[in-house]
């Protein structure tokens, strides 16, 4: 039962008629649909005003790209491009507004390209904090909040109470809640649940209303938890550097072929949040900017002048046991292929091994990535 | 069809029209001497901050409250973007990528951030001089690779990064100043330029001083009205300088002196000399055959092959965005409210209307100057390292072609010579000019 429901998952995420989508669509003729692109957006404020967000993380390797390589350079990575070769033929249609965020150069450069060919939808800018410490900090994101609140209060017709809102923080933090416990599986019995199977969870749950998601975790974590299955003599290692562009799933499974992957940073949408957000005696909204930097550990889009990210990098690889580092930044990535060097010298610092692999979401062979795994694999088994 | 000649002359006193002019020169070359005295005078103040117990910032040429800074009397200045064309330009940037992908930099990051990495990793030894360390960086937002740069410049110096973080505010401009978004991000860059105050003054231990900052702006609107001056002489047909050529020295003279009462005499000087080139008949090209707009940056490693593609077809640069965006046309500090003008000037840039605007959203700004400056075309050199000005640049050609405009694509990177390929480009140029100078002269529809 609950291996259908990873398999649907697995489906869901290779299917760009966003099927999910369409069924809430026709479940909900009034609701409107929100699409944001990475990293992360409070989606409890897109829920409270009764529309349904959907992530848009490009198209993979499962849709040809035509027209958007006509508009794009080649030097810039992947998953603009196939988002905008969505946009260009029609397939993000349901959409009623389009959200970006301006993480990096491309992404800036996309949302223009975007506001000038995809017009058939309302696209908007949430411009999150990158100075996390300046005193005006949270009260510039919670005003940053209401401006998207106002916003999706008027594509959905639906004003946001704070009481829905609050009731709709409560149901993302039993998201967030579950998530953690899959991963605290994935940390410490890896065997049970592999990281193909929990990013595939995961992903779904971008396309899917957080009431369904819900009730899938919670299969998950029922079935991985009771599982029987053996451990076998795999290297632990930590996969970072999927926080944007989406990695093929067969990318993951070629890693777990001689590997566990204990941690990694998939879906950060969904993860961003590293505990609940707190409800009690506190404006719902002004909560939800506060935890966007309290509950935040890091991401390489975002600065944070109160730490280095590679400490906190570092911090997660020894929660996790890990015993290796899989780096691996999309290609053309600037922010993935400068933290790479930092995190790389922070490994070399605490004497943990690590590879550096490049990936690409539309890349197709994987032969070569399974050698390189398993020769890394290898050289830790047999000679560390 | 061959290109007509090659022209080979300096830019600045290349011709004199008329033939019957008996008064002699006396300003031309004053922008180029100009700037070599102001590059001289910052990198000796680089060089020996340390002799002279200077403070000394790291920011960026996107506007980096450059004016509080100097208000705190911070005037060494380094701007590493700068320093980094420069190593490129002596023809020496690749020792310096080499020793940044040796440290695990890839091909595919910012060449500039590479430049800076292998500097850092060479003892800071830069051509002009030594760079020294900083007390304290500041870094604008508008190119998201300043904030990763910036994080370099925190894990190897630990001092202060203060981030001007700039929301982004394309969509539905008109109504944003004044909005209360504006009100909003006002308040949160104000939050940030007080963190910097306080900063700035434990650094050096002096009080904030108001009129002090007034002044430092009062300068630099000078600078923008004189700027404003020079960039319309070459609304005349012929023009009078090439925005390509001459503009580096005009800008190379500004950077170097960025927020400083230095930059008002330089902007006398290359008015003066402008002013002299339209009494005197002197033209930066003998027949100005074509007249274009250039978005952006060449290759610095290669400036002169560079240059030189443009030259056999005796074109003229008459607008160039790299030498335009150091000076906002149509931005002056109120000065009545000088800490929130300041303020509201780093909003400002983040808006479609500023040149400083890195983002491909400069698209309806090009359209209006190839009007107001009688353009032929406009190339675009897209630039592998820097996704900020490139990204959106090949959707920028479609709606410019689909504005009438013609326009030739070129791509390379900044610095890195691996990927100019000088006989692809020559291939690109001369097909685009040829089919351009039977359009412009022969009236064909190509």
């Amino acid at each position: 039962m609950t291996e259908e429901i990873i398999e649907r998952c697995r489906e869901l995420i290779e299917d760009f008629s966003f099927p999910e989508v369409r069924r809430w669509k026709e479940q909900h003729p009034q609701g409107k649909v929100v699409g944001y692109f990475p990293v992360y957006i409070p989606l409890e404020i897109i829920h409270a005003a009764g529309a349904l967000p959907v992530a848009i993380l490009g198209s993979g390797n499962r849709i040809e790209v035509k027209q958007a390589d006509s508009r794009l350079p080649s030097f810039i990575c992947s998953i603009p491009r196939t988002t905008l070769e969505l946009g260009f033929r029609g397939m993000l249609d349901f959409l009623d507004g389009m959200l970006f965020l301006p993480i990096c150069d491309v992404a800036r450069n996309l949302v223009q390209i975007w506001l000038r060919n995809i017009t058939q939808m309302t696209t908007d800018i949430l411009y999150l904090p990158q100075n996390l410490i300046s005193r005006g900090s949270i009260d510039y994101l919670h005003s940053e909040y209401q401006r998207l609140q106002s916003l999706v209060e008027e594509w959905s017709g639906r004003r946001v109470s704070p009481e829905a809102l609050s009731q709709s923080i409560r149901l993302f933090n039993r998201q967030r809640l579950l998530i953690r416990q899959l991963y605290q599986i994935r940390r410490e019995t890896p065997w049970r649940l592999s990281a193909a199977d929990t990013y595939a969870v995961l992903r779904a749950g971008t396309l899917m209303p957080v009431e369904q998601h819900i009730e899938i975790l919670e299969s998950v974590l029922e079935w991985a938890q009771k599982r029987e299955t053996k451990s076998l003599d795999k290297i632990r290692v930590v996969l970072e550097g999927t926080f944007c562009e989406q990695p093929p799933i067969e990318f993951i499974e070629g890693v777990e072929d001689v590997c566990y992957i204990v941690d990694d940073d998939f879906i950060l949408a969904l993860r961003w949040l590293t505990d609940d957000v707190p409800l009690e005696g506190v404006d719902p909204l002004f909560s939800l900017a506060r935890s966007y930097r309290e509950l935040f550990t890091y991401a390489s889009i975002q600065h944070d002048g109160r730490r280095p990210k590679a400490q906190e990098f570092l911090k997660k690889c020894r929660n996790a046991r890990a015993e290796a580092v899989i780096l691996s930044p999309p290609k053309f990535c600037e922010p993935g292929l400068d933290d790479q060097v930092l995190f790389a010298q922070a490994l070399d610092r605490e004497g943990i091994p690590y590879l550096s692999m490049e990936f690409e979401e539309k890349m197709t062979t994987f032969e070569q990535l399974r050698l390189q795994v398993e020769t890394f694999a290898e050289s830790l088994l047999f000679y560390a | 069809m061959e290109a007509t000649k090659t022209f080979s002359a300096p830019p600045v006193a290349a011709g004199v029209a008329g033939g019957s002019v008996n008064i002699e020169p006396r300003y031309q070359g004053a922008a180029r001497d100009g700037q070599r005295v102001l590059i001289k005078k910052w990198f000796d103040g680089l060089s020996q901050s340390r002799e002279t117990g200077s403070k000394v910032a790291y920011a960026f040429v996107i506007p980096s409250a450059f004016e509080l800074l100097r208000s705190f009397d911070i005037q060494v200045i380094a701007l590493p973007e700068v320093q980094a064309l420069q190593v490129a330009v002596k023809k020496i940037g690749h020792e310096y990528l080499a020793r940044s992908e040796e440290l695990g930099y890839s091909l595919d990051v910012c060449g500039y951030v590479k430049i800076d990495v292998g500097m850092m990793d060479m003892n800071m030894q830069h051509p002009l001089g030594t760079i020294p360390p900083p007390d304290l960086v500041i870094c604008p937002t508008l190119c998201n690779t300043y904030i990763k740069w910036a994080e370099i410049w925190k894990e190897r110096f630990g001092v202060p990064v203060m981030l001007l973080d700039q929301p982004s505010r394309i969509v539905n401009p008109e109504s944003y100043w004044g909005s209360s978004t504006f009100d909003a991000d006002r308040r949160y860059m104000m939050g940030q330029l007080e963190d910097m105050i306080e900063v700035c003054e434990r650094i050096t231990g002096k009080k904030f001083n108001e009129d002090r900052l007034a002044e430092y702006e009062h300068q630099w609107n000078l600078v923008a009205d004189l700027w404003l001056e020079i960039r319309d002489y070459n609304k005349r047909i012929p023009a009078i300088f090439d925005a390509f050529e001459d503009g580096l020295y005009y800008m190379g003279g500004i950077q170097a002196c960025r927020g400083s009462a230095e930059a008002i005499p330089f902007m006398e000087s290359i008015k003066q000399e402008l002013q002299e080139r339209v009494e005197l008949g002197i033209y930066p090209i003998k027949e100005e055959k074509f007249r274009m707009f250039i978005d952006l940056a060449p290759c610095w490693s290669r400036l002169r092959s560079f240059i030189n593609l443009f030259k056999r077809w005796d074109v003229l640069f008459v607008y160039g965005t790299y030498m335009s965006m150091l000076v906002e046309p149509e931005f002056r500090y109120d000065l009545s409210r000088p800490l929130e003008t300041l303020a509201d000037s780093m909003l400002y840039f983040s808006t479609p209307d500023s040149v400083m605007n890195l983002f491909s959203n400069r698209l309806g700004q090009t359209i209006d100057l190839c009007r107001e400056y009688s353009i032929d075309g406009v190339v675009l050199h897209a630039i592998k390292s820097c996704r900020a000005i490139s990204g959106g640049i090949v959707d920028e050609r479609e709606f410019l072609q689909r504005a009438g405009i013609p326009t030739l694509f070129l791509d390379s990177d900044l610095v890195d010579a691996r990927y100019f390929s000088e006989a692809q480009m020559r291939n690109r140029v001369d097909a685009f000019f040829e089919s351009l100078e039977r359009k412009k002269y022969f009236g064909a529809k190509a």
